[in-house]
């Protein structure tokens, strides 16, 4: 985790999260909340932005309402149950005239929790009545979901005691804005993963197949009746060696995106990856997500919580599963190229805290006392004056930790603390840095997070 | 609102999830999806598809699938009217009762309701049929539209 100076006392967790660790994997999002008046300026401008969007949502929406007015044989969904009671057309009429003027008021008065419901209840009664005839499409489900959240803005007071509270907690919803918007996706990986076991038990294709894409556009076409205007998917068809590498991979990149709404440094790689993702099925299959496309941009893209600046390996550490691995990899491949240079010399700034009587204190130590290594780490313990002067710039590292990193100068400079601080260092030993890294691969991040976490709490060392 | 926000955020988040997998076996419970597009890898389908016989005055003879005529071709590049032939289709073949109300809005969805149409269950390997076109085909039943019944 990395975190900047301008932290907020409010990032200590409490008894009770320190009792029940699962309440650390959410609040209160050390790793993604840094500066708070930065962040909150950044997602309350998108908070806007996105019900500007509302409203373009709305009018695009004038021919489907015409049109909704004049239809019958509406199979309403449980949103609409009241239509049974009333007539339609005029109920119809009342929730596309809902929709406009939720989102034009959202729009004006986003700090306004009434406003922000009128836009919500709009767009999902007005997409309800969209899906009442037998077929629920899903283009739009992220701004209803989006919408739905948003309504739990708090609003930010001037008053100093407690601005900082309320910036942190509209920075939260924010965030779950993009952990739901993720959470779709990651849905979507394992429903991928369940349907291949179950085409597997029956013998069937399955998405272990190199045809697994080349099937999906096939039947995409033959039901259709229609093929790609660049001729993208009629090649992966002739082709299927190069549909099924892809097809992993995007399956691989929805799988895991719900873990990276805590790794803020990958929030615009990854949107733009699953951009990437829309713009393929687009070109492939013409099944267009223009909707979920400018969510993507406004949410993760454009995400307040992104760092500013961030080199090409402290984006790769972040990458689900796959981190470490990569990051001990990419420090080794660098350590060759650049050995002796003043570049190497900056990477290799690398002071590493050590909690006294942490289980793990000896080990580490051991590991990076390695001769090729020690030279490169700063081995200092927490007790020390060094740590409470780091503590002093880091509010949040006054909260107990085993091992922090700190390393980079200047608007490089990464504090790590935890187990990602453990995983960081072994995966940048010299000599032995891409092993450790694969070993580390066995072993999936979250877990050991969890573990280390525990095994620190039950430290004699922490107990204070 | 500020008390609030954290159970309530949380309670959307796990909702999206837990509904999304409960509408994953038992239908999709609006606004919370199972995202499972594309989650079964196709291979040997069964569908339905609709021919027709007669539209309003036009005589197809032989009997057209609605791909095949150009007016309809738009019409069929909507994935929602592919759907909304398949859950007919499979309700016919079911017994469910559900055909009944299907019916009168996959005629409206598609504009057949002044057509008589016959629902052709069809099967076929996806890639097989698309490069070389092969299927078999078993007609179930003829129907007349509701505007084309005396």
């Amino acid at each position: 985790m990395s975190e900047t100076p301008a932290g907020s006392s409010d990032s200590r967790p409490s008894p009770a999260e320190l009792r029940w660790p699962w309440k650390n994997l959410y609040f209160p999002l050390r790793e993604v909340i840094g500066e708070l008046e930065p962040q909150w300026i950044r997602a309350s401008t998108l908070v806007r932005l996105f019900y500007a969007f509302m409203i373009f949502q709305a009018v695009s929406s004038y021919n489907a309402w015409i049109i909704l007015m004049e239809r019958q044989e509406a199979q309403p969904l449980w949103p609409l149950f009241w239509t049974r009671f009333v007539p339609w057309e005029p109920a119809m009429f009342a929730i596309g005239l809902a929709f406009i003027f939720g989102a034009v008021a959202a729009a004006l008065f986003p700090t306004n929790v009434i406003a922000r419901l009128a836009a919500f209840l709009g767009m999902f009664l007005f997409e309800s009545a969209k899906y009442s005839f037998g077929k629920i499409s899903h283009n739009h489900h992220l701004i209803v979901g989006a919408a739905l959240i948003l309504i739990f803005l708090p609003r930010v007071v001037p008053a100093e005691d407690s601005r900082e509270r309320s910036q942190r907690r509209y920075l939260e919803v924010f965030w779950a804005v993009q952990a739901y918007i993720l959470l779709t996706y990651s849905m979507a990986g394992i429903a991928k993963l369940h349907g291949a076991v179950l085409d597997m038990l029956l013998d069937r294709r399955s998405l272990l197949s190199v045809e697994a894409l080349a099937s999906h556009i096939a039947h995409d076409y033959v039901s259709r009746g229609k093929s790609s205007a660049l001729g993208m998917g009629e090649f992966i068809i002739a082709n299927p060696w190069l549909g099924g590498p892809l097809f992993w991979g995007a399956v691989a990149l929805e799988f895991f995106s719900f873990a990276i709404a805590w790794k803020p440094g990958l929030h615009r790689l990854w949107g733009m990856s699953l951009i990437g993702l829309h713009v393929g099925i687009g070109v492939a299959m013409e099944v267009w997500f223009r909707p979920v496309i400018l969510m993507i941009g406004i949410f993760l893209l454009a995400s307040p919580f992104a760092p500013a600046y961030r080199t090409f390996s402290f984006g790769l550490r972040d990458v689900p599963w796959l981190g470490p691995f990569l990051c001990g990899l990419w420090a080794e491949m660098r350590s060759q190229r650049e050995k002796g240079s003043s570049k190497a010399a900056e990477v290799d700034h690398i002071t590493v805290y050590l909690r006294p009587g942490w289980r793990f204190e000896a080990k580490i130590k051991a590991l990076l006392s390695e001769p090729e290594s020690a030279e490169r780490f700063q081995i200092l313990s927490m007790d020390g004056a060094e740590y409470r002067s780091l503590a002093e710039s880091f509010p949040y590292l006054r909260t107990p930790q085993f091992m922090v990193v700190d390393s980079g100068r200047g608007e490089s400079r990464q504090i790590r603390a935890g187990a990602e601080a453990c995983l960081w260092a072994l995966a940048h030993l010299r000599r032995s840095g891409w092993r450790n890294g694969f070993a580390l691969l066995l072993i999936p991040n979250p877990l050991l997070e969890l573990a280390l976490a525990r095994m620190s709490r039950s430290s004699p060392a922490n107990d204070g | 609102m500020e008390r609030i926000s954290r159970p309530a955020v949380l309670t959307v988040l796990v909702a999206t999830f837990v509904l999304g997998q409960i509408g994953f076996t038992r239908g999709e419970i609006y606004p919370f999806a199972p995202w499972d597009m594309f989650s079964r890898t196709p291979s040997i389908q069964e569908t339905f598809r609709i021919r027709l016989h007669r539209l309003g005055e036009r005589d197809f003879e032989p009997p057209q699938y609605l791909t095949e005529i150009p007016e309809f071709q738009e019409i069929m590049k909507n994935p929602i009217n592919l759907v909304v032939i398949r859950k007919f289709g499979r309700a016919f073949v079911d017994g469910d009762a559900s055909a009944g109300k299907l019916r009168p809005l996959m005629e409206e969805s598609l504009g057949i309701q002044d057509a008589v149409y016959e629902l052709v269950q069809v099967r076929y390997d996806v890639l097989v049929r698309y490069r070389t076109g092969e299927f078999s085909e078993a007609p179930l039943e003829i129907f007349e539209g509701s505007a084309a019944q005396p």
